[in-house]
């Protein structure tokens, strides 16, 4: 009997192990599989080159700055209401029906396929509030988009700080604000910061809201004026994205050598893993230095 | 020096608190803004395709294999969107055939067998997994997986419902994984304890102890990765295959090499050649509707498993 | 504070962003917003890195999702050119009139297009008839075996554009003729590239694009108008000369006579130097 429980334990432990490790290996294999492709080309003159024919030769720079654009303009719309409202559910809210449907929202915003919020930036942003295909329309749907990785994280940063650091504080007569800026916020920044980072590496791989909303295909450059390289795209124009152009040198041009591709590719991925890797160092040093 | 610095620190926060109120405000807005959003999103989606709502035929809609919206010459356009359901069904579920075993699968070993160093990689890596971006999965179905499909199954085409079904599983994944490892950490250690107590192994706590207690967790996992699916936009549309057929026969497995066709990966490649305010472009607007509709249902519904219906947002 | 600093930074870019914004880059010279045809993405592409030689101060951006896209921005007063591998439909027109004071759209022929047939490389059949290619694209049609028109017995795999892009409904009308809509089986992919690709790696794909995609690693199949006539390969010559049977006009669409610098733009286009892109890109150049 003993010996029979052992034996399955064990082959249940290996079929576990061997589950997570489908997941795992594949993935690791094809993306190492990407890197090997796109090493023709891989290195700083196609990181801070200008493409050619719309991607078929050149680099990728513009729209590597491209997706930095987009990704701090919708930082810059969505950081403020997504910490505030993790503020709120967290702090203020009551525990009531109406927190309920917030939080049913929050989830349900999550939820919402990317396609429709492209749709809903055509709608709202672009036509309605008339900001045309733009930067400024392809960042006010993705805002809307990731806000509620931001809610989310937030308010599980806030929830982490104890209960009895906010009660000394009140007892010595701060207000709810006063407690929350002082004592809540300083104590829970890693945890919202992390949560930043999670939206900045979102924004950055999202390509069907951007679709419709202001990504172009190809936008001469400059090549020789850096001015023109570090700033080439302004709120109401459109801009090139590292997702979109994906799309585009994979599925759209014809006779992209294939290291272009890949290179692309190479690139997309690796920028999501250093944002990532980013917020998982953040996560652990603020676990090591937890002082409660 | 210091003294200067404490001042002006002292300052702002004079300003801070003299702006409670106002803050207080902002606050308030923003915690309502995501109900907020999520009107504005069904307001402006139903405002698009509002004048055909009306002319809509339902049942062609639902029940018909004809997505013909710019006719022949002398033909009515036909709107029936059978075979992009039946597609957006068939990703689905062969994709959860694949993604809950191993993402249940996953979540035990590491929440109940990985311990100490193994269990932190298998956390991160699974996280990296999650960020892979939709497009990055589309160009390795387009790409990558195509010519193994190919050579494998000897078929002439790899995109198709099995590589779809494949690159979906993989981005659903993650989710299922993150969110039944939490289901499973809620189980009070007392269970697994009293359950030691009692002479079981680990694998019978997790199979006699843990799958019932945490089983509503478990299912709103599996939901939310049916939702992912759904509405996956991307990745299938470049790695379906887009073929507008809806396969005879269901048993045979060959079905799974036909090329396949999703709602969103219709609204994404056909909106861009629509008319701009014409039937057609309403019609995509309807099928927005429609994935809407139900990503918000399987979302509200999943949390209302896990929290029940009056909500406890502590535990969340 | 800590946060407040971090929250500082992060808003300063933006303030920064925002003051500078909105404008449309008139610093270095004038801008021209071009969407519209997949087809004609890469020729749209091309004219503007070449015109960047002639005009560096003036700045093109060029997307191209379809031709729906760059009418609906045309209409919007988003772009200040149209591509389109489609003529105007009288909706569109009204639309465009309606949001522009009653100015009506302009037309502009900038070059011409065959719609090439696609087939694998290694496929031993080399050329079809317009009524053979109704039979395989065609609903109802009684082809779908490579061996009923003289090749190896292979179920065809006829793929296509989808159903709403200009190359669709074009070939479907030229091809299948009045009120007879594709087969089913015919997929649709998500671009001429895509179809280019499975011909290319499938050997019993057949599938049709813009002549300016063919390649040296895809097989292109002559096409006869009749049954056992002449057929010709879709090329420059057989296209101008009005021999190769599925061809069509490149169009671009403005709203009202254009000037200034989309005049010069156009002009250009038409004239030598870019009709010499038009070539290069594998497209037909306007008879001079």
């Amino acid at each position: 009997m003993e010996r029979r429980k052992v034996l399955v334990e064990g082959i249940a432990k290996k079929v576990m192990l061997v589950a997570a490790l489908c997941l795992i290996v594949p993935v690791l294999a094809i993306i190492a599989y990407i890197f090997y492709k796109a090493s023709p080309v891989l290195g700083l003159d196609y990181l801070w080159g200008v493409p050619e024919g719309g991607g078929t030769g050149g680099g990728i720079w513009p729209p590597l700055i491209g997706t930095f654009f987009l990704v701090l303009v919708s930082l810059c719309i969505c950081a403020p209401i997504g910490i505030m409202a993790g503020i709120y559910l967290n702090e203020y809210a009551p525990d009531n029906w109406f927190t309920r449907i917030i939080n049913m929202a929050v989830t349900s915003l999550a939820g919402v396929p990317s396609i429709v919020h492209a749709l809903f930036g055509v709608g709202a942003f672009v036509l309605t509030f008339g900001m045309g295909e733009s930067l400024l329309a392809a960042s006010c749907t993705i805002a809307v988009m990731t806000i509620p990785v931001l809610i989310t994280s937030t308010r599980e940063a806030l929830s982490a700080v104890p209960m009895a650091f906010r009660q000394a504080c009140w007892n010595m007569g701060a207000t709810k604000w006063q407690t929350i800026r002082t004592i809540v916020l300083p104590n829970s920044i890693s945890g919202i910061l992390t949560g930043v980072i999670l939206e900045v590496s979102r924004a950055a791989g999202e390509t069907a809201p951007i679709l419709f909303t202001g990504a172009a295909a190809s936008i001469p450059f400059m090549a020789d004026s850096l001015g023109d390289k570090l700033m080439p795209y302004f709120l109401g124009d459109k801009f090139m994205a590292l997702s979109y152009h994906l799309k585009v040198v994979a599925d759209k041009l014809n006779d992209v050598p294939e290291a272009m591709k890949y290179g692309t590719a190479a690139v997309l991925i690796g920028l999501i893993f250093i944002l990532n890797s980013f917020s998982i160092v953040l996560r652990m040093y603020l676990r090591s230095r937890k002082k409660w | 020096m210091a003294t200067k610095k404490t001042s002006f620190r002292g300052l702002g926060a004079k300003f801070l608190d003299g702006a409670e109120p106002l803050i207080r405000i902002l606050i308030y807005a923003s915690g309502w803004s995501a109900i907020i959003f999520v009107a504005a999103i069904f307001y402006f989606i139903f405002q698009e395709a509002w004048p055909i709502l009306p002319r809509v035929n339902w049942g062609d809609f639902f029940f018909t294999n004809d997505w013909v919206p710019v006719p022949a010459e002398g033909n009515e356009a036909t709107y029936g969107a059978k075979s992009m359901m039946y597609g957006t069904f068939a990703v689905t579920i062969f994709s959860m055939i694949i993604a809950v075993p191993l993402g249940l699968g996953a979540a035990i070993y590491i929440s109940e067998f990985a311990t100490g160093k193994v269990k932190e990689t298998f956390k991160i890596l699974i996280e990296l997994l999650a960020a892979i971006p939709s497009i990055v999965w589309g160009f390795i179905g387009l790409v990558v997986l195509n010519p193994i499909i190919q050579s494998v199954f000897g078929v002439p085409v790899g995109v198709n419902l099995l590589n779809g079904s494949i690159v979906v599983a993989f981005m659903a994944v993650p989710l299922i994984v993150s969110i039944s490892e939490d289901a499973l950490r809620a189980v009070p250690d007392s269970y697994r304890e009293a359950a030691l107590a009692l002479g079981a192994s680990k694998w019978e706590i997790v199979y006699r102890v843990l799958f019932p207690a945490a089983k509503n967790g478990l299912l709103a996992a599996c939901m939310l990765g049916v939702g992912r699916a759904v509405g996956e936009t991307m990745a299938v549309l470049m790695a379906t295959g887009n073929g507008m057929v809806i396969p005879e026969n269901f048993a045979n497995p060959a079905i799974l090499l036909d090329k396949v066709r999703t709602l969103t990966a219709t609204i994404v490649s056909e909106l861009p050649d629509s008319v701009h305010g014409g039937d057609h472009y309403r019609m995509l607007f309807v099928i927005g509707i429609v994935l809407l509709i139900f990503s918000v249902v399987i979302n509200v519904t999943s949390d209302i498993i896990v929290k029940g219906i009056k909500g406890d947002q502590k535990n969340a | 504070m800590k946060y407040t600093q971090i929250l500082i930074a992060l808003c300063a870019p933006a303030m920064a962003l925002s003051f500078t914004s909105c404008g449309k880059k008139t610093t270095s010279g004038s801008a021209i917003q071009i969407n519209g045809s997949d087809t004609m993405l890469q020729v749209g592409i091309a004219w503007a890195d070449a015109y960047k030689a002639v005009n560096p101060d003036v700045t093109i951006t060029v997307n191209g999702e379809g031709s729906g896209t760059g009418i609906a921005a045309l209409i919007n007063g988003t772009v200040e050119i149209a591509q389109s591998s489609r003529a105007l439909k009288p909706e569109e027109i009204e639309s465009i009139k309606a949001s522009h004071g009653g100015v009506a759209p302009v037309e502009h022929i900038v070059g011409y297009d065959g719609i090439a047939v696609f087939v694998n490389k290694d496929n031993p059949v080399k050329s079809l008839s317009l009524a053979q290619l109704k039979e395989i694209f065609g609903e109802g049609g009684s082809i779908d075996n490579w061996s009923q028109v003289g090749g190896n017995d292979l179920k065809m795999v006829p793929v296509g554009r989808n159903n709403a892009s200009g190359t669709y409904a074009f070939f479907r009308d030229t091809v299948c003729g009045k009120g007879v809509e594709y087969k089913n089986a015919v997929s649709p992919q998500s671009g001429s590239t895509a179809v280019v690709e499975l011909c290319t790696t499938t050997a019993a794909g057949i599938g049709y694009s813009g002549m300016g995609y063919i390649n040296p690693n895809v097989g292109v199949l002559s096409v006869s108008k009749e049954d056992g006539g002449p057929a010709y390969e879709p090329n420059a010559k057989n296209v101008g000369s009005g021999d190769y049977p599925i061809a069509r006009p490149l169009y671009i669409f403005t709203v009202g006579e254009p000037s200034g610098a989309i005049k010069d733009y156009l002009d250009w286009i038409k004239g030598p130097g870019g009709q010499a892109v038009v070539e290069a890109e594998k497209f037909v150049p306007l008879p001079q």
